[in-house]
């Protein structure tokens, strides 16, 4: 495989890994901000605005049959969160099959992130409308699938007020407020002057994919670009909150956060304590305990904040906390094995490796590292975590400050004592 | 051992069954970091009544879950997940109605992980102790999805569509069924149906398909076992409820349109039902559907919508999930495009929908696992995936819009919502 990494516009990146493994072909393009509750919020709302129709197709119908015609060529819009960064834009996946799809699909990602269907100098306000429902709707529905909503709600007593609150939805209220003509104005802004990443994976090569991204973005489009850097984070003080709904199954959420500057160490130390099925949480709070059936930890390298997670009988809140608290402990002591960080890193370096096999987690992992400004590719991490001192985790916990402890627990009890924080 | 080819793709497929009755199908990744090996089980959830010998025999329900638990554990009072994280492997197992499947994927020692996937699944400790130990934990598990309001959807619109076949019950039991499973029950399973001519072994990567064949021939049971005679009983053609509601903690309403016709899923008529089947899903309400544009455009569903065909013995059910404020005018408005296109289908459209579905199959080429997954499901059912890809080619309009006639029957439709509080 073959990676060229260059400035093709201002502020717009173009990779390109060439590779002849795969019969899926993936173009990815993202504008990136730092962020705040209206910008997360216009950046999650403009891709899905997009995508409902261009001049050339009005609607989904028609667009739907451009697409379908491309051998059922994808281009789905994406919003995401690093940190107290937004990223948009789409990620567009295709097949060759009697023909060559490549100009085709990047003509159309291009119309449909250039040439929208507009009014009045505006998106459609029935686009726009439609999309502020859905947004909002989907933000509400992550309360279906709790723990995320215990993660979501455990970052937002963290951070606060501050853009690593935010997730990568943005918030109900600004969704509300946004008008037509701001958004739009946003997008101008967004299209001419936002860091952009582009990136490709697939069966061509650096020059084919410039020649059909700069057939899309012409000279000139890109006048002033908008730098940006993102803010170390700041947390909130150490808190513990609990909050209840009508559920059978409790969330808990113990976080803390690190000053540790290599993140792979941390990343290393959460492994060893909930990695996966070889991890302290998995063998002692599960399988030793019997207390639940999910269970473990993980590093965010952007909010350098660990995680340690379980869902539990409500009944058992405390107990699992303090099984929970134990295992970090053991860490604290240095109660570490040689064999439990060999089979960390294992895993961790596994997962390195594979990267390679997934166009998807290919695009994934160097719009991150593009992010954190570290250029190695898989194989090189992996291998400098292969050779880390891995005794040095015992330090990296030492230095672990603790934050939120949260539970999203059940409605037990009678009306008083829910009124009262149950004693983790 | 027997190497197939394909036209409309450039994968290979190298198959074989050994003595046992044991069928291997190895798909050749050069230059494959990742490794990917499956063994399922001819085992799931709807295998709840059998004959073996002259026994009939009724388990209580989610034993095969239970028993993707405890299959881990091993005689010497280890577990096989910490045996292959010596290797950096990453190991895991799922049930569904139909199978149950163990598996791994790494980078490195592939074929030491296979011995170990192939001894820890003939492997089976089960005691009094580590029964009732692992009843706390899929308690958990069931509470954990019994939260989740997109499984309720599904778990109830699978009893509202089904009720007689065994489909109609949850995968993985309830707190009460599970209560009842002991160690006798697991082992009389187990001894059933974690048997070579009941399993498959499927492997996705840059790797040898002779020392596969020839590790799995060394390691199992040279004996070819008969397998059970398996009763899904005799379900009627019309569901058993036309609708279904729960109130759940959640914001937007979601639903499940089902229909089901019975029909064989089996053999080469089976592979055709259920490409059939499939692409009836994607024409009548699939993501580049006139019904989805239609719905979507109209504020009737958000973003998460889906169609899909799943296949069980005996029966194929068309599933239509989503959220919407008006389930029922979701129901409505798919219930007249199923009319309309059970009258006419507009050929372009038609082949269009399939073109589309044609690269979707390229596309899951690269997925090792799903691959993988494809192959088992279609071995049990016997025949090959990939020769799907070519059978797609030959369905015609007309053949679709027969079968989603036969399906939106009045009486062989369900609708099940779950609403918020």
């Amino acid at each position: 495989m073959n990676m060229t990494y260059k400035e093709i516009m201002p502020g717009m990146k173009l990779r390109v890994i060439e590779s002849g493994r795969f019969e899926t072909n993936c173009i990815s393009v993202q504008f990136l901000s730092r962020s705040s509750d209206e910008i997360a919020t216009s950046m999650a709302l403009i891709p899905r605005i997009l995508r409902r129709g261009t001049t050339k197709h009005p609607d989904m119908e028609s667009l739907a049959a451009a697409l379908d015609d491309m051998y059922g060529t994808r281009i789905e819009p994406v919003s995401r969160k690093y940190g107290d960064i937004s990223s948009a834009g789409f990620i567009c996946d295709f097949v060759d099959m009697e023909e060559k799809v490549l100009t085709g699909a990047m003509k159309l990602l291009g119309e449909i992130l250039l040439d929208p269907k507009t009014r009045n100098g505006m998106f459609l306000d029935e686009y726009t409308d439609g999309e502020r429902v859905n947004l909002i709707d989907e933000i509400k529905s992550e309360i279906n699938n709790k723990m995320s909503y215990a993660l979501r709600r455990t970052n937002e007593c963290i951070f606060g007020t501050s853009p690593y609150a935010v997730n990568e939805l943005g918030t109900e209220d600004a969704a509300e407020c946004i008008d037509n003509k701001s958004l739009f104005k946003f997008y101008k802004k967004m299209i001419s002057s936002f860091p952009c990443e582009i990136f490709f994976c697939g069966n061509y090569t650096y020059n084919e994919v410039e020649r059909a991204v700069l057939s899309v973005f012409k000279s000139g489009m890109r006048d002033k670009v908008t730098k940006f850097s993102s803010n170390p984070p700041e947390y909130e003080a150490e808190k513990r909150v609990c909050e209840r709904m009508d559920i059978a199954q409790a969330s808990l959420i113990i976080s803390m956060y690190t000053n540790e500057k290599d993140i792979y160490l941390s990343k290393l130390l959460a492994s060893v304590l909930g990695g996966g099925t070889s991890s302290k949480l998995f063998n002692n709070v599960r399988e030793k305990e019997s207390l639940c059936y999910s269970t473990g930890a993980m590093f965010d390298s952007f909010k350098k904040v660990i995680y340690m997670y379980a869902g539990i009988d409500p009944k058992n809140a405390s107990k699992a906390e303090r099984a929970i608290l134990r295992e970090f402990k053991s860490c604290i002591d240095g109660d570490i094995s040689e064999e439990e960080i060999t089979n960390a890193k294992k895993a961790m370096i596994d997962d390195l490796l594979t990267t390679e096999d997934s166009v998807y987690a290919m695009e994934a992992f160097w719009l991150r590292s593009s992010l954190l400004g570290d250029e190695r590719t898989p194989r090189e991490v992996a291998s400098a975590i292969k050779n880390a001192d891995g005794q040095r985790i015992v330090e990296v916990a030492k230095g672990l400050v603790p934050s939120v402890t949260y539970l999203l627990t059940g409605m037990e009890g009678t009306e008083n004592e829910r009124k009262l924080l149950p004693e983790l | 051992m027997k190497e197939n080819s394909y036209l409309s793709c450039n994968q290979k497929m190298i198959s074989h069954t050994c003595g046992n009755g044991l069928k291997i199908c190895v798909f050749p990744k050069p230059g494959f970091r990742r490794a990917y090996a499956m063994l399922a089980v001819n085992y799931g959830s709807v295998d709840i009544t059998f004959t073996s010998g002259n026994e009939e025999y009724t388990s209580p329900l989610g034993v095969a879950h239970f028993l993707e638990h405890k299959v881990f554990e091993q005689p010497d009072g280890g577990n096989a997940l910490q045996t292959f994280a010596k290797t950096g492997a990453s190991p895991n197992a799922f049930t569904s109605k139909t199978m149950t499947a163990y598996h791994f994927s790494g980078t490195e020692k592939f074929m030491h992980n296979l011995e170990i996937l192939l001894d820890f699944v003939t492997s089976p400790y089960f005691t009094v102790e580590n029964v009732a130990k692992e009843q706390g934990i899929i308690g958990q598990e069931i509470s954990m999805v019994n939260d989740r309001p997109g499984w309720k959807v599904y778990e109830n619109l699978m009893s509202s569509l089904y009720s007689v076949h065994p489909a109609k019950d949850s995968i993985i039991g309830t707190v009460e069924s599970i209560g009842k499973i002991t160690r006798e029950t697991l082992f009389k399973c187990y001894n059933t149906f974690y048997v070579p001519s009941n399993m498959t072994l499927c492997v996705a990567g840059d790797v040898s398909a002779e020392k596969i064949i020839a590790t799995a021939e060394s390691m199992l049971s040279r004996e070819r076992i008969v397998l059970p005679a398996r009763d899904y009983g005799c379900e009627p053609a019309h569901v058993a409820r036309a609708f279904v509601e729960e109130r759940m903690e959640t914001a937007i309403p979601l639903f499940g349109i089902g229909a089901k016709c019975m029909l064989r899923t089996d053999g080469e008529d089976g592979m055709r039902n259920r490409l059939v089947a499939e692409l009836a899903a994607d024409v009548l309400a699939g993501p580049s559907s006139r019904l989805y544009a239609k719905l979507y455009g109209n504020g009737d569903i958000g973003a998460e919508f889906d169609a899909e065909a799943m296949v069980l013995p005996g029966s194929i059910a068309m599933m239509i999930s989503g959220e919407s404020r008006n389930p029922q005018k979701v129901l409505d408005e798919a219930v007249a495009a199923a009319q309309s296109l059970a009258t006419d289908i507009d050929y372009s459209y038609f082949n269009r929908i399939k073109k589309a579905n044609l690269g979707a199959s390229l596309r899951s080429l690269d997925r090792v696992k799903s691959l993988c997954h494809e192959q088992v499901e279609a071995t049990f059912a016997g025949y090959d995936y990939l020769d799907t890809i070519d059978v797609m080619n030959e369905i015609s309009a007309a053949e679709v819009s027969a079968f989603i006639g036969k399906m939106f029957k009045e009486d062989r439709i369900s609708l099940s919502v779950v609403s918020g509080k």
